[in-house]
């Protein structure tokens, strides 16, 4: 089974070389035949490599420690669930995993109903630029990291997996993260197709819409699962540390958000037309680079760079991509050409053109902070790097602007310009926020400018979206003249692109209101004390009652039993571990948490001492769980606007507008 | 309706304004990043306040007591070694033998780092150059 995995993925670079070809040439002589069998090398492709992966299961569902990635990432303790998962703990199963995803995303992009609105000559455009990044993808996976290498000696036992990686979080994390970072190659496929047939230049972000927001909500959901794994899991106490693999996430994530608002201006008045394809080639990039920085050796500095061996083939196709979509740009810089055309710098349009703004200098920033060392020493000559407190000075004013903006953005609709075309509603909105914001900062001491928009920015998106929700129900209902209720239904399911949109925005409201909390109103207590002592935090008085070890699947562990008071009640019993596995040298911090609504009580068990002191650090964390809350009504919002249907055709309208008579 | 002129000052206002909040982050908050070897050699304009050190954490160094709490261990690159000493919780990603990096003050005269955070990889097991050479 093996061999024959390894047979297919060998082959599959040269389906993929062929594809290229003959989709290249097919495009410049308008040969159909040979559009028809680059695309049916791209199917081949996907045969191949899901044999490849389906090998790589087998050999890991068997166990099979000849494989050399099999006896490096399992062992024979690991339950059958974690060791299938451990597809995707390294570098090469990550690599076959990115690489079956886009095969699997071209087999889908072929047989999808576009094609029959575009036309065989586009999609097959579409497919030659997928073609390239899988020649790419399926070339290193093939040659530099391949994941079903054997071994002369195969060991008795694997290496085992990471305890830190077996949490049913973190199998799911990786690859939704993956869903994500693969299909943005999707829309950037569009873009180019788009510049190389010189077609569709109006079209194509909204033709790729549902790929570019799949990917978006996958992207999403991987990163506030990540978040939520190195909560729980990591035993730190926080949620996000700035750290390069985070960061690489967040910077296609940031431009990605960009390109989501600027193809919605595209598709209302047909400006930011070379706005969208480079959007659209910098979150491809985006995804490309953090591929990499998570896969390849790099870890709390960039240095290792250079050093990592995949590092001069990403770096290599990165630029090489990047040159070949600037080229084709200037090539077609012509049909780009459109004119923002808005009523002033307080309309909708412009202020989208500043929420682009906005999240291209979040993401340029992360990316500067993330790279930094390499830049200081090149220019500098000194190495200097930056870690939390930078990105925590930078980005925080700019991401309380923007969530300003999405409120303000709310109350002010489309193509209507000027303060004198909000409607009553919105300044009801605006006057609660802004009470919400001031009883805030009366009540929990918010002095700060920060913390006081922070409130009021997500008090005023709350109230915009009711406000404008109310206005809308209230139109149909006066139109249609069915009851509220049914008129409201009807609004929010006929446009789920807008109401999913708001849906979004209150997850992220939520979201900034559960960082405020757990950052700024966090506290800290480290202590280590015997049985039957007691510790204070905040409100609570935690109590520890006795110390148990027991066995569990495959580790051993020593529990902490902690009871927590507040005042004189009893409100939890809290029962932090560390849990040693055979495979590890060192044990696992296991922490419990009381969560509430209004905030956690975070307990992590350092370790007994050979006098019995055992180490205990609480945080009282308010609010925190704000954040998950938001970051699935984030990915509910998302899912919600992704049902919406694909709205092409109305150019017409958009043209009267463009020429100034709309 | 704006004319391009003002879409591109606006922007420049804008860039300028990212630009000085970037650069004064940095001067704030950054941090010299060092080799240990370049550390105890005096290689570096810095050994006070302000240092990030980068070094492997030396198999058999690392000292525990939970009743400190206090981790203590030696970090080490190819020419050179030092003691760091962290009050602090031991942190699930810490491990003998791997990269770690070290923010703290350096202590010329003990010889010893005292650390204020700890920095690990991130716990996939990454593959290097060269170490894939042993397995084949």
């Amino acid at each position: 089974m093996n061999s024959v995995g390894l047979v297919a993925l060998y082959i599959a670079p040269f389906f993929a070389i062929y594809s290229v070809f003959a989709l290249a040439v097919g495009l410049a002589r308008r040969s159909r035949a040979a559009l028809a069998s680059g695309r049916w090398a791209l199917v081949a492709v996907f045969v191949l490599v899901s044999v490849a992966a389906g090998a790589l299961i087998w050999a890991l569902a068997s166990r099979d420690f000849g494989v050399r990635y099999v006896a490096q990432y399992t062992s024979r303790d690991l339950p059958l669930f974690y060791t299938i998962s451990a597809f995707w703990a390294g570098q090469e199963g990550s690599l076959l995993l990115w690489l079956w995803l886009v095969s699997l995303f071209a087999c889908i992009v072929l047989t999808s109903g576009v094609r029959r609105r575009v036309g065989v000559r586009f999609i097959s455009a579409v497919a030659l630029t997928i073609g390239v990044a899988e020649l790419f993808f399926a070339s290193l996976v093939a040659r530099i990291a391949n994941p079903l290498i054997t071994i002369p000696h195969p060991p008795l036992d694997g290496q085992g997996l990471n305890p830190l990686l077996q949490d049913p979080g973190m199998i799911f994390h990786p690859p939704i993260l993956y869903l994500g970072y693969v299909g943005y190659v999707v829309p950037f496929a569009f873009a180019v197709a788009a510049l190389l047939l010189r077609r569709e230049i109006d079209e194509w972000p909204e033709m790729g819409r549902r790929w570019s927001l799949f990917s978006w909500v996958a992207l999403t959901a991987g990163i506030a699962l990540g978040m939520k794994w190195s909560y729980v899991e990591l035993g730190w106490g926080g949620y996000w540390a700035w750290d390069p693999v985070e960061n690489a996430s967040l910077i296609p994530w940031f431009v990605g958000t960009a390109f989501l608002h600027s193809a919605a201006v595209q598709r209302r008045t047909g400006a930011l037309k070379g706005w969208n394809v480079a959007l659209a080639a910098l979150t491809f990039e985006g995804c490309i680079f953090g591929t990499f920085l998570t896969r390849s050796g790099v870890l709390s500095s960039v240095h290792a760079f250079a050093g990592s061996s995949l590092g001069p083939y990403f770096i290599g196709f990165m630029l090489l991509s990047v040159s070949a979509v600037l080229a084709i740009g200037m090539w077609r810089a012509d049909a780009l050409r459109g004119e923002l055309r808005t009523g002033g710098l307080f309309s909708w349009e412009s202020l989208l053109v500043l929420n682009n703004w906005l999240f291209s200098a979040l993401a340029f920033a992360t990316l500067v902070g993330t790279t930094f060392p390499l830049f200081s020493q090149a220019f500098a000559g000194s190495k200097i790097s930056v870690s939390a407190p930078f990105f925590d000075r930078v980005n925080t004013p700019i991401a309380l602007l923007l969530l300003l903006l999405t409120g303000v953005c709310t109350l002010i609709p489309w193509r209507r310009t000027g303060l004198a075309g909000i409607p009553r509603s919105s300044l009801w909105a605006a006057g609660f926020s802004l009470a919400a914001g001031v009883g805030a900062a009366l009540v929990f001491d918010v002095r700060s400018p920060y913390r006081f928009i922070c409130v009021a920015g997500s008090a005023l998106i709350v109230a915009s979206v009711l406000a404008e929700s109310a206005r809308a129900a209230m139109v149909r209902c006066r139109k249609t003249g069915g009851t509220l209720l049914t008129a409201s239904v009807q609004t929010i399911w006929r446009d789920r692109r807008r109401f999913g949109g708001y849906l979004v925005h209150i997850g992220v409201a939520s979201i900034f209101i559960g960082i405020l909390g757990s950052s700024v109103f966090e506290y800290e207590v480290q202590k280590s004390i015997v049985v039957g002592e007691e510790v204070g935090i905040g409100e609570y008085r935690v109590r520890l009652e006795e110390i148990v070890t027991t066995e569990r699947l495959n580790a051993q562990l020593i529990t902490t039993r902690l009871s927590v008071k507040r005042g004189e009640r009893h409100v939890a019993t809290l029962e932090p571990a560390q849990a040693f596995y055979p495979t590890a040298d060192s044990p696992m911090t296991e922490v419990a948490i009381r969560s509430t609504l209004a905030g956690d009580l975070y307990t992590i068990f350092g370790g007994v001492s050979e006098d019995g002191h055992v180490a205990l650090k609480l945080h009282t964390k308010p609010l925190v769980s704000w954040i998950w809350y938001g970051s699935w009504l984030v990915v509910l919002g998302g899912v919600f606007a992704l049902t919406d249907r694909v709205r092409l055709g109305n150019r017409r309208r958009r043209e009267s507008i463009a020429s100034g008579v709309g | 309706m704006i004319s391009k002129k003002r879409i591109v000052v606006v922007g420049l206002v804008f860039a300028i304004g990212i630009g000085y909040l970037i650069v004064s982050a940095v001067r704030e908050t950054g941090a010299y990043y060092v080799e240990v070897s370049e550390l105890v050699h005096g290689r570096t304009e810095s050994s006070g306040e302000g240092l990030r050190i980068q070094g492997l954490v030396v198999e058999g160094s690392t000292v525990w007591d939970p009743s400190g709490p206090q981790l203590s261990f030696v970090m080490a690159d190819s020419a050179a070694s030092v003691a760091v000493i962290y009050d602090g919780f031991r942190p699930d990603t810490y491990r003998e033998g791997e990269k770690i990096i070290v923010e703290g003050r350096y202590d010329r005269e003990a010889g010893a780092i005292q650390a204020t955070k700890l920095m690990t990889t991130c716990p996939s097991k990454y593959v290097e150059s060269g170490e894939d050479e042993d397995h084949e």
